[in-house]
């Protein structure tokens, strides 16, 4: 038995071996230490801030143009909807331009394509005669690349020309905000490969000479999120929220939510309570979670997982007193009496039921 | 006389015959193994360079292994991801095959080369394991068709880690069978120290350990040198677990724990685990689709599978263990993997021979005690290795096309060397690019130039990959394929690069 005793001792002594062997000694400094409150990379210092009650926005985009005639009647039906159903304090008019590619300084509208100024102001006329804020939100996109025709890889040879091409296509849209005192223009979204551009300052402020209202940016998540985000210099911050969840299909709500939580829980709350989401989307399709972004992605319809992670993500707005999320999307040709099939809409779904409960919870 | 020494005295007096029956002297047998061991030997070493075809798990050891002898225990680094050492696996196997490679050479062949050493050695302890339950005679009858087997000749020619982990085991089993003739509680703890090490090993050896309990159920003597046996098993464990923990969960950094439960949770089916085989008509489609030259084998686990269950309803009928007591440690040993590997939801072809290994020496020495005449017997065991050395012999030509290989020989020549890839786990350590995987391709967005995609029945990367590696695919353009029967290999040019 005293064999057994010094053995199990000679395993202990083992087992309290020190020493990290096959670890290379960069890998052994320790952690560096991290706290709730790394921030992001700033290009202003933070402007002063009260925080308001989050505001619930649904957008209304609208993927070509149409005649006024069209614009007023459509418009008049999904701005009720989203007014009335969906009970949102705000409606996010989206609208498209246009790069021939991606490495090319061109951006224009297109006849096709754009949303006109008028029809533009039609509407935000309508959705202040509902009463709801409006904010403006163009895109742009490379339609040379049909499969990923995504802003955020656009890569002007000459940015400066670029944003100058850029604010020309603006211009009337800017000038029709001022007029129209609409709330907030967010200027653009997602610009990944220009996101750390310098341009990005002189642009801002150029709109800001025309439009008094807030000027803000979407920006793509991973240029939001720190240690590694880098905040365009905007006195309020955008974000559009479309990370890939590690959740099972059938994940319950509290998971969702945490989940949801934790992806900004190392952001800084002054910046989160600055922060609006401005575009947040994830179809009614069963694994939706692990691919939020792919919304046209066909699969087997399952409506809780649009209605748990448009829950989540109201509860993180509460959560960290943000200022206001805008789900994405409503078609403006849409009808939402006799709504889409596909997985991407929420229109006549439990989502739409979701979204309408974020109005009680935001209060 | 209770019913165990009953069978242990009838075991007793069926050796005893069979020693006066048997005119062949035991140095004869001896010899006659060594030959069959021999042969075997060398039908896993012929053309071994060239198939079969590069495995999955092959390229990963073998980047670990390369990596140890340059002082890191880890796989090819990733781009964007926090270094992490490699202990999904406990180190032992990448320790001694680095250790192998300073001696030989740091390629694929040579970790084969080491396997087929190591298995030679699991089949004269099998073979010894045997001697000692059967007698000589037995044990030589038993163990031409498991050496000769099929299917076990074309995994065993692959370095798996099983290979090793094997011959730990065996030897565990050896090591308890000679404790219980000769029971002392520290025969009984020696045997829990090697059974102990078999899961220290590999976590998959530790079915060594319920083998052992299944059998103590079934014999139901030397409780006290079995306690003895679990305790050393679980003090070693510990002793492992602690000094693991100790080495490499560093603070805000646990290595060994995390990688350790990510490999509990894909046994308990709690994490999934690309390659595995989710249902038993998964497994049939591969067996059909894949592995159709492995019919004999497939038929011969059958017939000991059902031999088995046999055997477990005459113990149901009787009442007690008696039935099974005769071939209590091979019974156990196989019920121990048909269990636990049937239940676990990680199913590697590998894994197979966990249990096939235990199964056929169930049921050849089942064959080999059977009530007809020698040269029935004989011809039963002689039609199943000339089916099995058969379409062992087909597989080596079917399985050549390397396509692992020709993926590592097209990156190295035609992508350049800073050219980042988004690839798959092996495919990454064979390639020197820096490399992102398909899971989280994320750090690549905007860098990665190529990627090299892979596609098996079980598994392919469009079903692995996330939403960065699918946005990444946008427009990629195909450049080159490699597809052969273990799976497709295809190189394509993302947009963009």
């Amino acid at each position: 038995m005293k064999r057994a005793v010094v053995s199990l001792a000679v395993a202990g002594v083992l087992a309290s071996a020190c020493g990290h062997p096959l670890i290379p000694a960069a890998e052994l400094k320790p952690n560096p230490v991290v706290t709730k409150a790394r921030l992001p990379l700033l290009s202003a210092p933070l402007a002063k801030y009260v925080v308001r009650k989050p505001v619930l926005g649904v957008d209304l985009y609208s993927p070509r143009n149409y005649t006024l005639a069209q614009t007023d009647a459509f418009g008049t039906r999904t701005l009720s909807y989203i007014k009335n159903v969906l009970h949102a304090k705000a409606v996010g008019i989206v609208w498209d331009y246009f790069s021939p590619s991606r490495t090319t300084n061109v951006v224009r509208a297109t006849k096709q394509g754009t949303l006109t100024v008028a029809d533009v102001m039609r509407l935000t006329k309508i959705a202040k005669q509902l009463g709801l804020r409006v904010e403006y939100r163009p895109l742009i996109f490379i339609p040379s690349h049909p499969k990923n025709p995504w802003e955020g890889l656009l890569n002007p040879p000459n940015p400066a020309k670029f944003f100058g091409n850029y604010y020309n296509v603006l211009r009337p849209y800017i000038k029709a905000a001022q007029n129209l005192h609409i709330s907030e223009f967010v200027v653009a979204t997602e610009m990944h490969m220009l996101n750390t551009s310098r341009l990005w300052k002189p642009f801002f402020r150029k709109v800001g000479l025309t439009y008094h209202g807030v000027v803000s940016y979407a920006a793509f998540m991973r240029d939001y999120w720190p240690p590694k985000g880098h905040l365009l210099p905007v006195r309020l911050y955008g974000m559009d929220m479309y990370r890939a969840l590690p959740l099972a299909a059938n994940a319950p709500q509290w998971r969702v939510t945490r989940a949801w939580e934790r992806q900004f829980a190392t952001t800084p709350a002054a910046v989160l309570m600055r922060t609006a989401l401005d575009e947040e989307a994830i179809a009614a399709r069963a694994g939706a979670y692990g691919d939020p972004p792919s919304l046209g992605t066909p699969g087997r319809l399952d409506q809780d997982i649009q209605v748990r992670w448009f829950t989540a993500a109201c509860k993180t707005v509460v959560k960290y007193h943000m200022r206001a999320v805008y789900f994405f999307k409503v078609n403006l040709a849409d009808n939402p009496v006799e709504p889409s099939k596909a997985l991407s809409v929420f229109e006549g779904r439990k989502g739409a039921v979701a979204i309408s409960a974020c109005a009680k919870l935001f209060g | 006389m209770s019913a165990t020494a009953v069978a242990v005295t009838d075991q007793r007096a069926e050796l005893a015959s069979q020693g006066r029956a048997g005119r062949v002297r035991p140095w004869v047998v001896v010899i006659l193994f060594a030959l069959v061991l021999a042969a075997g030997t060398a039908l896993r070493l012929w053309k071994l360079g060239t198939s079969p075809a590069w495995q999955w798990d092959e390229a990963v050891y073998w980047r670990v292994a390369v990596n140890v002898r340059h002082g890191m225990l880890s796989e090819h680094p990733l781009l964007g991801v926090a270094w992490t050492p490699f202990l999904y696996q406990p180190p032992f196997y990448a320790l001694l095959l680095a250790g192998w490679f300073d001696l030989t050479g740091a390629t694929i062949f040579h970790a084969r080369v080491l396997g087929v050493i190591s298995i030679a050695l699991v089949y004269a302890a099998a073979f010894r394991l045997l001697w000692k339950i059967h007698g000589p005679r037995i044990a030589l009858f038993a163990m031409v068709p498991v050496i000769f087997d099929g299917w076990l000749t074309y995994i065993q020619r692959v370095s798996y880690i099983e290979n090793v982990l094997l011959l730990i085991v065996v030897v565990g089993l050896l090591l308890y069978q000679r404790a219980l003739e000769r029971p002392s509680w520290h025969r009984f703890a020696l045997a829990g120290a090697a059974l102990a090490c078999a899961g220290v090993f590999k976590q998959t050896g530790a079915y060594g350990i319920f083998a052992v309990l299944l059998c103590w159920l079934i014999v139901r003597r030397e409780h006290k040198g079995h306690l003895v046996l679990l305790g050393v098993a679980f003090a070693v464990i510990v002793a492992y677990i602690v000094a693991m923990h100790r080495m490499y969960d560093l603070p805000g950094r646990p290595w060994f724990t995390q990688q350790s439960l990510v490999q509990l949770r894909r046994v308990l089916g709690l994490q999934h685990s690309g390659g595995t085989l989710g249902s038993p008509s998964a497994l049939l489609h591969l067996l059909a689709a894949q592995y159709r030259y492995f019919v004999p084998s497939v038929l011969v686990g059958l017939s000991a599978l059902v031999l088995a269950a046999r055997r477990l309803l005459q113990c149901y009928r009787a009442r007690n263990w008696v039935p099974a007591q005769p071939n209590a440690l091979l019974f156990s040993w196989m019920a121990a993997g048909v269990v636990i590997f049937g239940f676990s939801s990680l199913k590697f072809p590998q894994y197979f021979a966990l249990i096939l290994i235990p199964a056929y020496c169930f049921l050849w020495t089942e064959v080999a005690r059977w009530d007809c005449s020698g040269a029935r017997k004989a011809a039963t065991a002689a039609l199943a290795v000339v089916a099995s050395v058969g379409c062992f012999l087909l597989t080596v030509p079917t399985y050549e096309y390397n396509t692992l290989h020709l993926a590592q020989q097209y990156a190295k020549r035609h992508i350049p060397k800073d050219a980042v890839v988004v690839t798959e786990q092996s495919i990454g350590d064979l390639i020197g690019q820096p490399w992102c995987t398909v899971q989280y391709a994320t750090p690549c967005l905007t860098t990665a130039s190529y990627a090299i995609t892979w596609s098996t029945y079980l598994q392919s990367s469009f079903t692995q990959g996330r939403a960065a590696f699918h946005e990444l695919m946008r427009g990629a353009v195909k450049v080159k394929s490699f597809s052969g029967p273990v799976g497709t290999a295809t190189i394509w040019k993302l947009e963009g690069a």
